[in-house]
């Protein structure tokens, strides 16, 4: 039993990084993260129920990992500067960056500067492509949770990365 | 009548609305061009951000994570000497012959970029204070036997405890060591931890180790310089005890360190 769940483990690897990798914007930490979560995961096998998702609770680990790392380690951690991004991007001059390549680095770093619920929302939900209810069930939140959680989060991005055309006041559209 | 806030708006953007709601929201964004702006950067941004962090899902992921999880690491480093007393450091000053002999190699074929007396240069794995909660370190320190080398995914560097005791106040410590792979196996920082009553780990000291290269005859034989003796300080500062037998370590690992 427990080989075949640390094959599906294994399979879930690319996603685990992926994940891993839209909340930390680092791929070195990423990866310690997820080896960090596979270690934990592995110690506990005993309290994944079979005929569960693995995903899901792969995920939850992940991010308890995330999270008990970024409180307790607060000092390491460094906000990208805009400025500094758009110097390097300037002192480039071999490598071409076009439109699109600076739009991906815009969006990491706007990632990058939104409080951790919420990026942990984008992770399930806008990068790995879980349904909402799937989300809210991996974190063992309400569903209510979220959806206000999450539209916050769509909202910041899509006014980080492009500056609305006219002012739409946040909350109340009714 | 529907109330067109930013979740209707978002779950519309990402089409998992039924009809009947989907309908009044398309009234709604037909007669407002900011909403309907709205939506379509939501949309947008959405997409970038998919595409941001996509790269795990378009190459292999690395050996060292699938070893960590099938367990077919054969990363057992031989702890030897290092184990039978506290009297470890010094012994381990000297290193072990094949480590000498692999860096005698190294510094023949020209591999050996640092100069006689340099250390060991690279990422500062140990630091003292805290071990953050979540990190690998925290993990290894916590759950890995002595000798169970884990090789990092990040960075291909090995993290191994080498032995456990007690220190003064009955703490249970363990000694760590960081190994860098591309240099013979060379422990390059090496650490001593203890636990607290509350499961916290705190780095009691670490040595960022220099080898100094002695020659003899055609090649060199490295020796510990004396980060090593920092560590060794540190083991008496705390009053350590002899090594736990790999039975009494098992037994704390297995019990959660109760």
């Amino acid at each position: 039993m427990s080989d075949d769940v640390k094959r599906e483990m294994v399979e879930l690897l690319p996603r685990l990084r992926r994940f891993a990798y839209s909340l930390t914007g680092s791929m070195e930490e990423a990866d310690d993260m997820v080896q960090t979560a596979c270690m934990k995961a592995l110690s506990r096998l005993d309290q994944f129920q079979p005929g569960t998702r693995l995903d899901s609770w792969m995920f939850r680990i992940v991010q308890t990992t995330w999270l008990d790392h970024v409180r307790s380690a607060p000092v390491q951690r460094t906000v990208a500067d805009p400025d500094a991004l758009d110097q390097a991007v300037a002192k480039d001059p071999i490598e071409e960056r076009t439109t699109a390549r600076l739009a991906l680095d815009k969006v990491r770093q706007a990632m990058g500067g939104l409080p951790e619920d919420q990026r942990v929302l984008l992770g399930l939900v806008v990068v790995d492509g879980l349904s909402y209810r799937e989300a809210a069930e991996s974190l063992g939140i309400p569903m209510g949770t979220v959806m206000s959680r999450l539209s916050r989060a769509r909202r910041r991005l899509a006014d980080a990365i492009e500056t609305p055309r006219a002012a739409t006041p946040e909350g109340s559209l009714s | 009548m529907t109330e067109i806030n930013d979740e209707v708006l978002m779950a519309y953007a990402d089409g998992t609305l039924d009809a009947e709601v989907r309908d009044a929201v398309e009234a709604r964004l037909a007669e407002s061009p900011e909403l309907r702006d709205l939506v379509e950067r939501m949309q947008r941004s959405a997409k970038l951000l998919a595409e941001a962090f996509d790269a795990p899902m378009r190459e292999a992921p690395p050996q060292a994570l699938i070893d960590t999880i099938l367990g077919e690491e054969s990363n057992v480093v031989s702890l030897g000497q290092r184990r039978q007393s506290r009297g470890a450091w010094r012994q381990w000053g000297g290193l072990s012959i094949a480590a000498s002999i692999a860096l005698a190699v190294g510094i023949g074929i020209g591999s050996w970029v640092l100069g006689p007396g340099a250390g060991l240069r690279g990422n500062t794995y140990l630091a003292v204070g805290p071990v953050p909660q979540g990190s690998v370190l925290h993990q290894v320190l916590e759950t890995r036997a002595s000798g169970d080398a884990l090789t990092l995914a990040s960075g291909g560097q090995k993290m191994v405890t080498v032995l456990t005791f007690r220190d003064g106040i009955g703490r249970p410590c363990r000694e760590v060591e960081m190994v860098h792979a591309d240099l013979s196996d060379l422990p390059a920082e090496v650490g001593v931890a203890c636990r607290g009553g509350d499961g916290t780990w705190t780095m009691e000291g670490t040595a960022e180790v220099a080898v100094d290269l002695v020659r003899e005859g055609q090649t060199f034989r490295p020796v510990a310089g004396p980060e090593a003796e920092t560590v060794e300080a540190v083991l008496e500062a705390i009053g350590a005890g002899p090594a736990l037998s790999p039975d009494e370590e098992a037994r704390l690992l297995e019990n959660g360190w109760r």
